[in-house]
This record gives structure tokens, sequence and C-alpha cells, in this order.
């Protein structure tokens, strides 16, 4: 499935906070500058870079192109505050938000598109609930991976939008200067320069062998940003850096049971859940662990690691089911638990046989009338008496969104 | 009541054949223990855990018949610190207790009667059909690698044996796959096959039967009935259980001969996925594959750890192609393989690639990619 990511790229951000802060500061030439004498300027609001004040720029330089520049000591407290806000806000499109800098972040918008009624509708209502809430302007750019939304957006700047189609990026990078790519800094692009290259579409050309030779392991990751090809994941903040250990979900059943089959039936519940959240993330888990707990509130876990991860509603229900066939059930039931560990990311290895394929479709076709409709559009007829009642199985507010809760 | 003698290296290679064997679960208290039979006149050593049963003869002097059973775990540990090649001997007593005497060393080792121990299924004489310990062996360590060790997908835990008479040539195959990648090779055999007969071996079994060909050159005898298997060889006899389960109709994942071929050179390849593969997630094993006229490029890119690559030398006229495999599935099909040159057949990145070696149809594997 073709990928849709969006950059969000605050307009001359500090500068604007101050600005929005202090309406006295608007439309003037701002820079703001870190604490000291001799320090250099942080950013410049659009007004003071019509002067040619940029950022890096000694103090003394900024003033001495721009006379009536004025200076704001930079308030990083003041600035962590209103990016917080703003990754609040991006999170109420998407769960899949990554903070890329303290005002650039990257949304994984593949599946929320159609939701919210295409690209550049839901750039525009992203730009505006940002301008209503905090009073900023930024600039999105919407294309079929980070390095292209980032590359895109940077185009139009101040307040703009743009969204490049799949069908596009061939003639985008053709002409497009190397040096543009977020990642290629001046000494790599005159190392690409010495050998000819000044295009992305030379870059994307050109022998791979080459590449690699002159620049090591990073002459794949050049070639393909040449083609524009970059598939870097958006991870969401606490995906990443705490390194999620799993996934779980667990019901307190409407009624104590006995009985296997409504057990089994709540499982297939909990394990489309599960699935569902780490199809999501895009990862995979070869440990299956169960919870009972009985009335009594004397609870137990089993768990099973399988030879290979797993992530498919049914394949997880098996397991599941298994492990629950394995105990002897002394008492009623009063809550069951799923969940799935031992995670990786990414790369998820084929299957061989075409059953196991039709399998892997299948669910991603659920996964997609899903994400379409609502969760439980499409579900297993196991699950149908037990569901959207007063049974407590799924609350209301159950969203398949963040990795980190856990049984 | 049982009482012999016998040489300590006798009686600990006896044992210690069924160590693996025996079960470590210890379920059933008695299948963790060693039958140790003299009824007949012969000494024999017993052990299942009902999936697999092994049973050879003891070159001991018998002192008085009968049987008993014993932890095998602790008889082997107490004669494997004997002195070598010390005469040891064994006596039952009253309550299945048998005293080993060693010099000045005695023991005491409680038992479990030997009625309640299970019956191995039993074979008929003139059933048997002959493979030569090394093509046997050479086989098992060809697909072993590749069967499932997942107990939910019990059918594929097992190794398929097929027997076919291909022109007048009697031909068996084996074939394991874990759903990912599969193994296939065939060997003529020697004497008389039951074409159009096939198995599923339990691979913890075969790993039992290879254990024992390693032992010595001499053919392995086996035969299979309804629900079990039997191997012999020597005097020593394995039964195992069969995998009563159907096997996935293989033939279909194998790919026709319709990719693009590249030829490399298979220890250099081996080890340039052994230096690049340092640096692959330990979860995933993943490492790219880039193929082009000019060579095999191996990469991997490991955001917590850092990145690796390095070209080999390729005989290949397709187009470039980005392909990512495991790189634990690539290195166990290229070291089951001895030929200095081995082919990958690919048809595209999402496609199963086969592999091959030079001037040999009879051993195929094949890899499914990962998806990125």
């Amino acid at each position: 499935m073709n990928r849709v990511i969006l950059h969000v790229d605050m307009d001359a951000f500090f500068a604007s906070v101050e600005e929005v802060d202090n309406p006295s500061l608007r439309g003037k030439p701002v820079a703001v500058a870190g604490p000291g004498q001799r320090t250099i300027i942080t950013t410049a609001s659009y007004a003071a870079r019509e002067f040619g004040v940029r950022t890096g720029m000694a103090l003394g330089q900024g003033l001495k192109l721009c006379p009536a520049l004025v200076i704001v000591r930079c308030d990083h407290r003041k600035y962590s505050h209103v990016s917080a806000m703003i990754i609040d806000i991006l999170e109420s499109f998407t769960p899949l938000v990554e903070p890329y800098s303290v005002d650039e972040a990257f949304l994984d918008v593949t599946t929320d598109l159609n939701r919210f009624g295409g690209a550049e509708t839901l750039g525009g209502r992203i730009k505006e609930r940002i301008r209503e809430e905090t009073g900023l302007t930024c600039s999105v750019g919407i294309g079929p991976n980070k390095l292209l939304a980032k590359l895109v957006g940077g185009r139009r700047k101040p307040d703009g939008l743009s969204v490049l189609a799949p069908g596009d990026v061939r003639d985008l990078m053709e002409s497009m200067p190397v040096g543009k790519l977020c990642g290629i800094g001046p000494e790599t692009e005159r190392r690409l320069g010495s050998m000819g290259i000044s295009t992305c579409g030379q870059l994307g050309r050109f022998p791979l062998q080459i590449l690699v030779r002159e620049f090591g392991v990073l002459g794949h990751t050049l070639s393909r940003m040449g083609r524009g090809e970059e598939d870097s994941p958006v991870v969401p903040l606490g995906a990443g850096n705490e390194k999620v250990k799993s996934i779980g979900h667990s019901a307190t059943l409407p009624r104590d049971v006995t009985d296997l089959v409504t057990a089994r039936r709540v499982l297939l519940t909990l394990s489309e859940m599960v699935g569902r959240r780490a199809r999501r993330h895009d990862c995979a888990g070869n440990r299956v662990t169960l919870t009972v707990r009985y009335r009594d509130f004397t609870t137990f876990s089993r768990q099973m690691t399988l030879a290979h991860p797993i992530r498919t509603t049914s394949r997880i229900y098996r397991s599941a089911s298994a492990i629950l066939d394995s105990v002897s059930i002394v008492r009623p039931i009063r809550l069951l638990g799923i969940s799935l560990s031992h995670l990786r990311f990414g790369c998820l290895q084929g299957s061989l046989f075409p059953a196991d394929r039709e399998e892997d479709s299948l669910q991603g076709a659920l996964d997609l009338i899903n994400d379409r409709y609502g969760e439980f559009s499409a579900m297993y007829a196991d699950q149908l008496p037990d569901l959207r009642g007063s049974n407590g199985i799924i609350p209301p507010s159950w969203r398949p969104r963040g990795v980190r809760r856990s049984v | 009541m049982l009482a012999f003698s016998i040489n300590r290296e006798a009686f600990l290679q006896g044992l210690s054949r069924v160590q693996n064997i025996v079960e470590k679960k210890n379920t059933v208290p008695i299948l963790s223990n060693v039958l140790i039979d003299g009824s007949g006149g012969n000494l024999k050593l017993v052990a299942t855990d009902m999936e697999v049963g092994i049973s050879g003869y003891l070159d001991g002097s018998m002192k008085s018949e009968g049987a008993v059973t014993v932890s095998a775990r602790k008889l082997f540990e107490i004669i494997k610190e004997l002195p070598p090649e010390a005469e040891v001997s064994l006596q039952v007593r009253e309550g299945n207790i048998s005293e080993i005497t060693c010099g000045t060393s005695s023991f005491e080792l409680k038992g479990l009667p030997a009625e309640d121990f299970p019956n191995l299924p039993s074979y008929e004489e003139e059933n048997f059909l002959t493979l030569d310990a090394e093509s046997f062996g050479e086989m098992i360590r060809k697909t072993i690698y590749a069967a499932s060790t997942d107990e939910t997908r019990y059918n594929l835990t097992g190794i398929l044996l097929e027997m076919e008479d291909r022109e007048g040539t009697n031909i068996v195959r084996m074939v394991a796959t874990d759903g990912h990648r599969l193994a296939m090779v065939e060997r003529e055999a020697k004497g008389s096959i039951r074409p159009g007969e096939s198995v599923v071996i339990p691979r913890k079994s075969l790993n039992e039967v290879r254990r024992l060909l390693d032992e010595g050159n001499e053919g392995v005898e086996m035969d299979f009935q309804k629900q079990h298997g039997i191997f012999r060889k020597d005097s020593i006899v394995l039964t195992t259980r069969l995998i009563d389960m159907s096997f996935p109709s293989y033939q279909q994942v194998i790919p026709e001969e319709n990719g693009t071929a590249a030829t490399v050179d298979r220890e250099g390849m081996i080890s340039a996925i052994r230096r690049v593969s340092l640096l692959s997630s330990e979860r995933s094993r993943a490492v790219k594959f880039t193929f082009s006229s000019s060579g095999i490029t191996v990469f991997t890119n490991n955001p917590d750890l850092g990145a690796a690559t390095e070209s080999i030398p390729v005989t290949y006229e397709g187009e470039d192609m980005e392909v990512t495999f495991n790189a634990r599935y690539m290195l166990d099909t290229l070291n089951s393989m001895t030929a200095d040159d081995v082919i990958l057949s690919l048809k595209d990145e999402l496609s199963p690639c086969k592999i091959f070696q030079k001037d040999d149809k009879s051993y195929i594997a094949v890899i499914m990619p990962m998806r990125i």
C-alpha cells in the first residue's frame, strides 16, 4: 500500500511564538537570540529575513544588515510548551505522529486520509486548528514518504500547503538539486558534484556500486534518495525511544464464565484488538501471553513462544486458544487478557504457501474496511452476539492506537 | 532378578544414545527411565518418550535374567564418573532397586517396575528397505534445518519422505518447510522401495537417526507402518511415531525456471552475509541484497546499531533488483550445500528465491523474501 506522510513545519517558530506573545512585535523584523553578549541568531522572523538576516548569523552582523532588528532573548520553556500543544493537536488527527524537532513533525496519515476527505483537506484542517489554537502558521508538505513530504513542504513557505502525488515524484526529482534533500549537506553535495552529480535524477540513475565505493553504506541511501525513495516509518513518541515491549488488552467479562465457548469468543475479540494495534504499528511478536483472573481474583498468566512472529487476528487467536486449552479452568473466569511481546518492527517475513498469503491479504482487506467504516465494521461471525452490547468487552473509547498499554 | 557385569565404556555408549530420547518434562515418570531388559538372555537398553523410541543391545555378561527401569540420566551420570575401562556390576533387588558397584564405589538407584514400561511398536522383518548411511545422513542434514519448530504448525514440524519409481530408478525424496522456506533433496535408493508411499517423520526423530548414522558408515534399513516408522542400524532399532497430518503440497511453491539467475561463489557469499548480518536486527535478521550485473551488494541498516555493506562478484544478467532476506535462512541454505558455485534464481522482490548448486538439481532450496 502506498503510504501518505504529512510533514508539518512551523514558520519561523521561535520568532512567531514571540510575536503571538507580544503583538507589538508583529510585522517588525524580529530575531530570537541565545543568552549572552556574543551570540548568534536562532530564528529570524520573515520580516527580518527580507533584510537578509538568517539563522546562525552573529547578532552584530544581523544588526548591521537591519538596524531596526528587534532582538528577543530565547525562552525555551515557552517554545517547548507551545510545541507540546501542537503535538497534541496533531495527535488528535492520528496517533502516528513523530515529533522531528521542536517545530517539525511527521504524521503517517495513510489510513486516516479517507476519513478526512483527502490529503489537501486534511492538511488544511491541520493548519486551521494550529492557527486557531496557537495563533501560529505552519507549512505542510504531503508525500509518499518522509523525505518527499519534507521536500515539498519546504518549497512553499510560509503558510504553504503542498501535495505530491506518487505519479509526480519522478518529474520532481529529475531536476531537483541534490542539496535540497534533507540529509545531503554541503560536503556530500560537493563530493557528489565532483562525480558529476548535481540533480536527484542523476543521483538516482548513478551506478550503485560506484556510490557504495565512494560513500560506503551511505551509497545505498543516497541512491534511493535520488529516486525519491525512503521507507523509514513514522515512529510515534514513546514507541521509538522507550522500546515498546508488548501490546496487550484485557477484558472483565460481563458475567463470570466457566464455559470455554464464551471464553474463546472473548479471546477472539481480544485477539482482534491486539492484532489490529500490532498491524497498525507495523510490528509482530512471537510470544503470546494469556492472563486469566478467576472470580476470587486469583490471577495467572501462561505464555507460548512461537518460532515466527505473528500479527494476524487468527494466529493470535489460535495461540491464545491453545494456551487456554492447555490449562484447566477450575473456577469461573472474571477477566481474560492477551498480550503479544518479543516485538519486531517493520520488515516481515513473507509466507511461502498460498493459504498463508491469503490469510495475510484477508487480514489486510478487513483492516482497510475497519479503517474506513470504523472498528468492528467487519468482524468474525463468532463475535456478533457479544459485541457492542453492554458486555463491556470493547469500551466505546477503544481505538487501535498507542502500543504501550499492556496487560 | 537381573544381574550383570559390563565394561564401563560399552555401558556408557549405550546410555548416551538414550539421553536425548527420554522425556525431560517428567510428566510420566517412567518415561524418564531407561529399561534394562535381560529377560531373553541378551542385555537390551530401551528408552522412549512415546514419540521416539530406541532399543539396542549391550555386550555384557549376564549373571541372572530379569528387567528393571531406572532414571536414564542418573545412571548415565554415575557411569560417566566411574574410572575408564572399569568393570561395572549391576544387580537388582527387591523393590526395583539397582545396586551398582565398581571397585570400591557402590550405588543404590531406585527404579520402577519393568512391566510398566511401554512396548515399542513391533515390525516385520521382511519389509525393510535400505539406504546407505552416508546419503541418508546427507539428506537429513540438507532438509532438517528448514523444518518448523512451531508446535502450532504441527504438520510442518516433520519432514516428508516420499518414494518414487522414476523410469526404473528408485528415488527417495525428502522435503521440509517452515512456511517461509523449503528444502527438497532427492537421492537414488539402493535396494527396493515402495513407490508412491509417503510419510511425515518428526524432526526430533530424524535428529536421533542422524546421530545414529554419525556413529558409522553401515547402511540404514527402514520400514514404515501406518502410524510408525522404524529405522535400524546394526543392532540398534529406532522407532518413531509418524505425523498423522497431510504435508502441504510443496511442488506448487517451488518456482519454475523463469527467474533471472545469479551465480555466486558459495563461500564468499557466506562470509559476506555473516559479516554484514552482524549489524542486522537480532530479531528480524533482515539483510538487503541488491542484484545487478556488476555484483550483489549485501546491506543492512539497523537504527539502533548502524549499517554495513559488502559487495560480492556475481554472474547476473537480469534487471537490477532489491530483495530482503532473513540472513539466517540464507546462511542455513548455503551452509547445507557443498558446491563451489550456487545459483540464486529470482523473479521479483516479492517472489520466492530458488537456490541450487551448479549442475545439480537433486537439491533445491526455496526462500521467501521479507516484505519491507
